[in-house]
């Protein structure tokens, strides 16, 4: 049986060897660099740091009799160097204490003792051995004072070629497999058994890079790294390797932008929340369909947010593209089981999207063009290595070729959209950073109208910004503070008929002020607290007459106001070595707000406007019903074995803001409202339970997870709802109870030269309609499947590097058809030949299948090229399956036609070109 | 929502995004389906009860044995009497504006009611007017051009609406044939005309409209009826005779939710099909669901004639129904006429001196081989 031995670089454990010996020191202001000389002087402490972190620092204190550990550990709490002890040497590194990287497991027992030593060799030996760059090897430490334990430290940093620190390399051996991470000074450190290794080095932008060492003591390794010239097309090794089996949450999924590089394109743009669907237990609606539905949720009860700030309408023309410019995207994480308690208002998800952090020190540009639209983002240092603008814009030149279409006497129609985002991050000190963002995409459509009741202008915008100041009150004391703005708005406008011209209108805002506070105290505890509250302002809608002829009557439904306030805690601690655990609890309080007027309904009649009673009225800023109750949120992470863990989650989550839709998709024109006098919070329990094993050297990832989930007053509606302009939503509004179920099984390859992931999703979701009147009942009040029950779904994403400049993607997805309300019957009325429906959702459209391929391929492969440039060609649907996106029916001389509508329906080619400087 | 469509289609380079599908469903059990319209015109009232039928077949069963009676509210009862296509009400009479009504029907099995229902007050249609409009065609992958029909009508109490239409329009044929082909060297000249025919067509959707939404409390611009030049509808005269029915809030609701779910679809964002319900319930099994309204309406109508020449529009007159040219009349001598005739041929002049004879598609030639030449009634 061989032992695996990992070493994982934490900070804030000090383990002194000789410290019983006592120091006295007198500091006045006196400078760091000074400090840590006189303690050098008195006593066999050896520091290693960069002088430029400490070279304005200053220090005051005194110590009498005083513990070595202690006069150390004292001095560096009062700035931002942490330090690492190991036996007389002290290393320190600048910035943010790593702490979500807690020991695995650190085995060094007796056992693997005596296996150390491993392949000691004579130096005359490897002198003879070839003398090149990598291959050269290098002896650290003396053998003087090789240790009787047989293991080494082995500790350096890993630059660029400016001498910067890398920040989350990888850095490891094979035999045995011992890994760590680079911090955000570069800095990495490896407990290894003496004798002779092969250390390898990986980073995303960076060529695969390796040193021989024979390592006889403790020692320090610098390694810095080369560009890699054919970066843009670099597989990642990311720093959060292992991660799954450590981390405590579930259901948890990092998106990397790099990512979004091994899936092939559609229409020319990568697209980093398409990536995101195809995450295990996240199901997209297939093309043409905004929003998606994760672990069996509805569509709008996902919280997708930019920089702390929520997106209402995340996706462009109706579906097609990601209202995100993966340019300027950091990362994306998708939580979808163990949701932090910070996060909160939606019952099945949140996409946390980070706008790109402008690099500080060089300007940096990218771009892209495809044949629908081109990208262009830049990133422009305003301080050096304090303050840094990211811009980034995106545009459509659809319009253009609308009107090149031979024979087109579409030409009234226009389609376009464009997206901006600004990020200024400014590093005002060591502890504090400000970062300000603003974020804009607009959508245009006009649509000459096949219906004169269809609208023949639609324009849809959201609007965003926020600020966020993240301080570090104390080394192990961090506070962000997130206050921001959110608006998405459309305009409906029909002109055609002079006398019935209207626009129409709706409009939600949302703003809100967050304070987060993470807290590491002793030994493995996190404490995480907050307060935060938010403002819904909703316009549901206004219809104004267009021109002097119109006719219309104003209509201008009452503004809807709410606030949604909360204030939560939690802990996250290692009761055992191999046990880690973290319980929150969350309390929040929701008030819908007047104005309004409420209308009160017979209680022995179901809700129309034929059984009003009364009408309540309310004062501007009064309460119209207060909802509040408790959420709580735990997981549980037992280690089996160092590649290996269970864990269990147990969470609940309240929605006050729901979408009015009837269709499984979000439409631009679908509104948003809140819960108020009738309508009821919605609200979710789920519980889930996984495992996870990293095999081979933590190549490949292996997750299984299930999950059960009880909701409470889910939305849905009556036949032919209608929503706008509806001032009484609950004349056409159904609560019931829902259940979702299912089981994720997921493998990720996250490195060589075949890469990828492939997962299996099982769910269901189901609903019960059992009111007390008729149109209140669905399906005789018995559970049956919501418009977004797809039981089966397969993603498979793989990446081939076939050389350094091509590489080809492939993507395959399937999905059980989504449920839909068949015609059973068919009879004649007034001349109408109507078709009668089955239960509703008790029949399927056919299953969804598409496979995408792709091929990149790098321009240059010349190292001092200014550009990197690649061109990429992918094929969207290359089997031309003709997936219907729904199916509707139509009933002529007797005989009932099917029809499906096909988006994508053939094979869609797509070529573009991108670069970056 | 079509028209989105249609833009997806066109600019991602994709030709039909609509096609057939094939669907196999269960037959649900035959369900009751009322259908039952009484109007404030003094004539014999009619109620049809049939079963509603397999989405797979045309054949729909009438209910019979029933027994059929409204009751107004001041207490009148009015008897309906079965025959082969329905339930007629033994005397004539009118709705009363204004007066309450309600339908029971009786089967052996069980007893059906309806709610009462009121008849409101129709206005009169002050105007029944073409506009000519583009549109993208539902057919072809372009915009058709046509004539969209709208109504106004005058100012009333009554907010709610539904319309009906019947129309009517002139088919000519270009080379009308004059005589008719017996057999064999046997032909005469036609008694009755050939050349110009009579096509009549109603309404196949359900069309409503509301007044509730415009400054002058009217109903205007209620787009009743697209005539697309792609047809030969307005080629020559066309008629067109609009029915206005003032309902109440509920029937409205009941045949907006009905056109919703039935006309409804090809779009990326469907509604939610499922039953409609009416107003018409099975007596102590609220569980039994029962199709199709009892309404009561007063009704007002106008009909109105256009020639092509009076609509003035940009646009070239449609073409004939069939493309009929020169090419295809075949010109002849009387000697070989046997040879060429056969029953899909007219014959259209015979000539004696020179010896000539004219032959031509049915099509090009009888109007009556696809409709008929009796001239309606109102016909101007």
């Amino acid at each position: 049986m061989k032992k695996t031995l990992f070493i994982i670089l934490f900070f804030g454990f000090f383990g002194w060897a000789n410290a019983q010996e006592q120091y006295s020191f007198q500091f006045d202001s006196t400078s760091l660099e000074q400090v840590i000389i006189t303690i050098e002087n008195s006593s066999n402490l050896k520091f290693y740091y960069q002088s430029s972190w400490i070279d304005s620092l200053h220090y005051t204190g005194k110590f009498v009799d005083a513990e070595l550990s202690q006069v150390v550990e004292t001095v560096f709490e009062n700035f931002d160097i942490y330090i690492y002890q190991d036996s007389n040497k002290v290393y320190l590194t600048k910035g943010t204490r790593i702490i979500d990287q807690p020991l695995i497991s650190q085995r060094s027992d007796s056992e693997n003792a005596k296996a150390g030593a491993k392949g000691l060799i004579f130096s005359q030996d490897y002198n003879e051995e070839s003398n090149f760059d990598n291959d050269r090897i290098i002896e650290i430490g003396s053998r003087s004072k090789m240790s009787s334990s047989g293991y080494a430290s082995l500790v350096g940093y890993v630059t660029d070629e400016k001498g910067e620190g890398i920040i989350g390399a990888l850095v490891y051996t094979q035999e045995p497999v011992v890994a760590a991470t680079t911090d955000i000074n570069g800095f990495y450190s490896l407990q290894l058994p003496n004798g002779r290794h092969t250390i390898f080095i990986q980073h995303a932008g960076m060529e695969d890079t390796y040193r021989r060492v024979v390592l006889l003591s403790d020692g320090k390794l610098d390694i810095d790294l080369k560009q890699d010239v054919i970066a843009l097309q670099e597989l990642l090794v990311e720093s959060e390797r292992s991660a799954n089996i450590r981390n405590i949450e579930m259901g948890v999924r990092k998106i990397n932008v790099e990512d979004a590089k091994s899936v092939p394109i559609v229409l020319g743009e990568r697209d980093v929340m398409k990536v995101a669907t195809t995450v295990a237990g996240v199901q997209s609606l297939g093309e043409g369909a905004a929003g998606f539905n994760v672990r069996g949720g509805k569509s709008d009860q996902n919280l997708i947010l930019f920089n702390g700030a929520p997106v209402y309408n995340a996706s462009h023309f109706m579906g097609f593209f990601s209202v995100f410019n993966s340019d300027v995207i950091d990362d994306l994480e998708v939580f979808k089981s163990s949701i932090p308690a910070r996060f909160g208002g939606r019952l099945s998800s949140v996409f946390d999207i980070a706008g790109k952090k402008a690099d500080q020190d060089e300007f940096q540009a990218s771009a892209g063009f495809s044949p629908v639209t081109s990208r262009i983002s830049t990133e422009i240092p305003v301080i050096q290595g304090k303050a840094g603008l990211t811009l980034g814009g995106r545009t459509t030149y659809s319009n253009w070729i609308l009107k090149q279409i031979k024979n087109a006497t579409f030409r009234e129609n226009r389609a376009s959209f464009s997206d901006f985002v600004v990020q200024y991050d400014h590093q005002l000190d060591s502890t504090n950073s400000l970062t300000f963002s603003t974020y804009l995409s607009t959508d245009k459509l006009r649509l000459s109208s096949d219906s004169l009741l269809s609208f023949s202008d639609i324009r849809y915008r959201n609007t965003i910004s926020s600020i966020n100041w993240n301080r570090l009150i104390s080394p192990n004391f961090v506070m962000d503070l997130n206050g921001y703005y959110s608006r998405y708005a459309y305009l409906l406008e029909n002109d055609e008929l002079e006398l019935s011209a209207f626009k129409q209108d709706f409009s939600i805002n949302d703003w809100g002020l967050n304070a987060d506070f993470n807290y590491y105290g002793n030994g493995d505890k996190i404490y995480s607290f907050g307060v935060g509250s938010k403002s819904y302002l909703i316009n549901p809608g206004s219809k104004t007459p267009v021109g002097e002829n119109s006719q219309i009557i104003p209509v201008d439904l009452n503004k809807k106001r709410g606030r949604e306030s909360f204030v939560y805690g939690g802990v996250e601690f290692d009761p055992k070595p191999n046990l880690k655990v973290s319980i929150a609890g969350r309390y929040v309080m929701y008030h819908a707000i007047g104005k309004q007027d409420v209308l009160l309904y017979d209680p022995l009649a179901p809700k129309n406007i034929g059984s009003v009673t009364d009408t309540l009225s309310f004062d501007q800023g009064k309460f119209i019903k207060t909802y509040h109750g408790p959420e709580y949120r735990m997981s549980l992470r037992y280690t089996l074995t160092a590649n290996s863990s269970v864990k269990f989650s147990l969470n609940s989550n309240r929605q006050y803001l729901h979408t009015l839709s009837n269709s499984a998709s979000l439409s631009p024109t679908d509104t948003w409202t809140l819960s108020d006098y009738h309508l009821k919070p919605q609200s979710a329990q789920q519980a889930s339970l996984g495992f996870y094993t990293n095999l081979f050297g933590n190549q490949l990832e292996v997750s299984a997870e299930s999950y059960y989930k009880r909701i409470r007053n889910l939305l849905d509606f009556k036949v032919g709802a209608e929503f706008l302009l509806n001032e009484n939503v609950e004349t056409v509004a159904l609560q019931g109870p829902g259940k979702s179920y299912g089981f994720e099984f997921s493998l990720k390859k996250r490195a060589g030269k075949l890469n990828g992931w492939v997962n299996y999703t099982y769910s269901r979701s189901f609903i019960r309609l059992d009111g007390e009147y008729n149109e209140e009942i669905i399906n005789r009040g018995e559970y049956y499947p919501t418009n977004y029950d797809k039981p089966h779904n397969i993603n498979l994403i793989a990446n081939y590097k076939l050389t350094k400049r091509i590489s080809f993607s492939y993507n395959l997805n399937y999905s059980t058809g989504r449920p839909v309300t068949f015609p059973t019957a068919a009879y004649d009325f007034s001349g109408v030949e109507v078709l009668h429906y089955s239960d509703r959702n008790t029949f399927r459209i056919p299953d969804y299948l598409r496979m995408d391929i792709g091929i990149n391929l790098d321009e240059g492969h010349r190292l001092k090229k200014f550009t990197h440039s690649y061109w990429s060609f992918s094929v969207y649907n290359l089997l031309g399956r003709d997936n219907p996106y729904s199916v509707f029916f139509d009933l002529r001389d007797g005989e009932v036609s099917g029809y499906k509508l096909v988006i994508f329906g053939s094979p869609v080619p797509t070529l573009s070109f991108n670069f970056r400087f | 929502m079509r028209s989105t469509l249609a833009l997806y289609c066109l600019l991602f380079s994709l030709i039909s995004c609509v096609k057939p599908f094939d669907f196999k469903t269960e037959d649900a059990a035959p369900i009751v389906v009322v259908e039952a319209t009484i109007t404030d015109e003094l004539k014999t009232q009619e109620v049809h009860l049939s079963y509603s039928r397999s989405v797979n077949t045309d054949e729909s069963n009438s209910i019979t044995n029933a027994n059929v009676f409204i009751e107004s509210g001041a207490g009148d009862r009015f008897l309906f009497n079965e025959t082969d296509s329905g339930y007629y009400s033994d005397i004539e009479f009118a709705a009363q504006v204004g007066e309450t009504y309600k339908l029971f029907v009786n089967t052996n099995t069980t007893q059906y009611q309806s709610s009462w229902q009121a008849a409101l007050e129709a206005p009169e249609i002050e105007n029944v007017y073409l506009r000519y409009i583009e549109r993208p065609s539902e057919t072809l992958n372009r915009n058709e051009e046509g004539m969209q029909v709208f109504i106004d009508a005058e100012q009333s109490s009554t907010e709610f609406f539904r319309v009906t239409w019947d129309e009517t329009y002139e088919i000519r044929v270009p080379f009308p044939s004059g005589l008719d082909y017996l057999g064999p060297g046997n032909w005469i000249a036609r008694e009755e005309q050939v050349g110009t025919c009579y096509n009549s067509d109603h309404s196949k959707e359900i069309i409503t409209g509301t007044s509730t939404s415009n400054t002058s409390a009217r109903l205007i611009e209620l787009p009743v009826r697209y005539i697309s030049f792609e047809t030969d509808m307005l080629r020559n005269k066309y008629s067109i005779e609009v029915t206005l029915y003032a309902i109440d809030r509920e029937t409205h609701e009941f045949y907006k939710s009905l056109k919703e779910v039935n006309q409804s679809g090809g779009s990326l964002f469907d509604t939610q099909q499922g039953a409609v319900l009416g107003n018409v319930n099975a007596v102590g099994d609220e569980s039994e669901i029962v199709l199709g309204y009892f309404e009561v309406a007063s009704v007002k109508k106008k009909r109105v004639f256009f020639t092509w020449d009076e609509l003035d529009v940009p646009a070239s007159r449609p073409s004939y129904r069939y493309s009929c040219t020169a090419n295809e009349i075949i010109d002849t001598t009387p000697d070989r006429i046997d040879g060429l005739m056969n029953s899909s041929r007219r014959l259209i002049t015979v000539g004696t001196m020179p010896p000539t004879a004219s032959i031509g598609p049915a099509e090009c030639t009888d109007c009556t081989s696809f409709s008929s030449s009796q001239k309606p009634d109102f016909w101007q």
